[in-house]
């Protein structure tokens, strides 16, 4: 739903009519070319939901089940809510080498140790469930001018967010152009299990400290979306993100390696030693990171397809750099049916202080300095491509009903990066 | 260098709007643009949503078509 700034630059030109009265906003709706459907819609609540079954080899296992409801009322002005639950099962990789040789890690209450030797480091504690609750409400008060506010609430097992927005869209050249301006505060808490580790420290001294930390991050947000033709809209947004605050992964390590590659023990460091190969530090990231992204949308209708080309640039301040192109193709079919083969292909560079481990003279250095290190993949250089289709049919009165299966494929400098993953998703759109 | 970068979208968005008072169509020639699949971010339904929480959790990337992602502590 944070998407909805940026979403709602054109849903208001749909029911340009409506201003009129009722009678004379239907006839408006028809020479407009809205479809008649979309008028008895109007009254009604639009409900999308969705379950999403997502299915990592090896790893995470998560099923996301959706609703959003969207209201347009009288005055114009429009409600959206949204719930989504999101319950994860498996293992997620813990930030160390995969070795020939053993390791021992703590499990993040640090109630036991487990051993991984030949294989991807996993943490198979990694269990969570998530609920989320969305708010956006938008309304017009001039003829080319709307406001838009919103709320957004999260919460999992060790982490709670909260957030608002607020924006205007305005919209220029007889509504071919439309300006969206938003601003976004959103304040995490993060309470890890187990505690805070305290950064660059060995994992089985467990060096942690109890109570919460904090994140809060400031969002802004311009985009001008643009009638180019009759067959070609497009959309760009230009969005700065700052946060401030903790944005170390509590669950993840670094390890310590000799000038073979092998996993070095905690102990000839003076930390305790809890069995082989447990020089493994918990990492440890700036407090802070900026990030802009532009975000390049445009869709064209053909005869009866459309072709939908997105690309996106972003870049931070931890060195990260990133491009993602996705290119939807939407065949529509006579009788309501419609196939979408779907590409995504993303590269990003790795952050300034990713390694995918340290010897022991780079462990002093840091210690030194207090510096950052991260081993977590996600950090690192990563090409990820995904692909598949959507098949959907739309009825009459609107209805739809769709499923999504894609193949995602993560792949990058570490062997943790090589992953693979399914999409699945069975999606349902009524009016009630 | 993230103001080198906001300038030079200010100056974009700008120079874009001054250039897009000859594009465009009349009401009348919506028929096209006023279906769903033509508005960008809605044309989708939640499948974006997912998509930018899915890889939000799996990249080092979020935000562009709306605010970055976040609400979560996958990443």
């Amino acid at each position: 739903m944070k998407k909805a700034l940026a979403r709602k630059a054109l849903d208001g030109k749909k029911l340009d009519g409506r201003k009129l009265g009722a009678g004379l906003a239907a006839a408006t709706c028809s020479l407009l070319g809205q479809p008649a459907l979309a008028q008895d819609a109007a009254d009604a609540w639009q409900f999308d939901s969705a379950v999403l079954y997502y299915s990592e080899q090896d790893r995470v296992t998560a099923v996301e089940p959706v609703v959003r409801g969207k209201k347009q009322f009288q005055d114009e002005s429009e409600l959206e809510l949204k719930l989504t639950l999101d319950t994860l099962t498996g293992a997620s990789h813990n930030g160390a080498i995969t070795s020939t040789k053993p390791q021992t890690f703590t499990t993040p209450s640090g109630g036991s140790t487990y051993e991984v030797t030949n294989e991807v480091p996993l943490d198979e504690a990694f269990k969570d469930t998530r609920v989320a609750a969305n708010m956006q409400y938008t309304r017009p008060f001039t003829r080319t001018l709307r406001w838009t506010g919103g709320l957004n609430f999260s919460n999992e097992y060790d982490f709670t967010s909260l957030g608002l927005n607020a924006g205007l869209l305005w919209d220029l050249n007889n509504k071919n152009t439309t300006l969206t301006f938003g601003l976004a505060h959103e304040a995490d808490t993060i309470d890890p299990v187990g505690g805070s580790p305290v950064g660059l420290t060995f994992q089985s001294d467990a060096d942690k400290t109890n109570g919460s930390e904090d994140k809060s991050i400031n969002d802004f947000l311009i985009g001008m979306t643009q009638v180019i033709n009759r067959r070609w809209i497009m959309q760009l947004n230009y969005n700065l993100s700052v946060s401030d605050g903790y944005h170390t992964d509590p669950y993840k390590v670094v390890t310590v390696v000799d000038a073979n590659g092998d996993p070095l023990e905690a102990e000839s460091f003076g930390g305790t030693d809890i069995g082989a190969g447990d020089a493994q530090i918990f990492e440890l990231r700036p407090d802070s990171r900026t990030k802009n992204a532009l975000y390049w949308e445009n869709r064209y209708h053909f005869n009866r397809d459309v072709l939908a080309v997105g690309y996106r640039f972003m870049s931070d301040d931890w060195g990260i750099t990133s491009h993602t192109l996705d290119v939807k193709y939407r065949f529509q079919f006579d009788n309501g049916w419609y196939l979408q083969p779907h590409v995504r292909w993303y590269d990003q560079s790795e952050a300034d202080f990713y390694k995918e481990s340290i010897t022991a003279a780079e462990l002093t250095a840091l210690q030194g300095s207090n510096a950052e290190v991260s081993a977590d993949y996600r950090l690192g250089s990563l090409t990820d491509t995904t692909y598949g289709f959507k098949v959907g049919k739309e009825w009459a009165n609107n209805q739809q009903l769709s499923l999504r299966v894609e193949s995602f494929t993560q792949s990058g400098g570490s062997d943790a990066s090589e992953l693979d993953a399914l999409i699945t998703q069975v999606g349902y759109t009524f009016y009630w | 260098m993230k103001n080198v970068l906001g300038l030079v979208a200010v100056m974009a968005v700008l120079g874009a709007l001054a250039g897009c008072q000859n594009l465009g169509v009349q009401p009348w020639e919506r028929d096209l643009l006023a279906k769903p699949v033509m508005t960008p971010g809605a044309a989708d339904g939640l499948d974006d949503a997912l998509d930018d929480h899915i890889y939000f959790s799996k990249e080092a990337s979020s935000g562009g078509r709306g605010f970055g992602g976040g609400g979560c502590g996958c990443n």
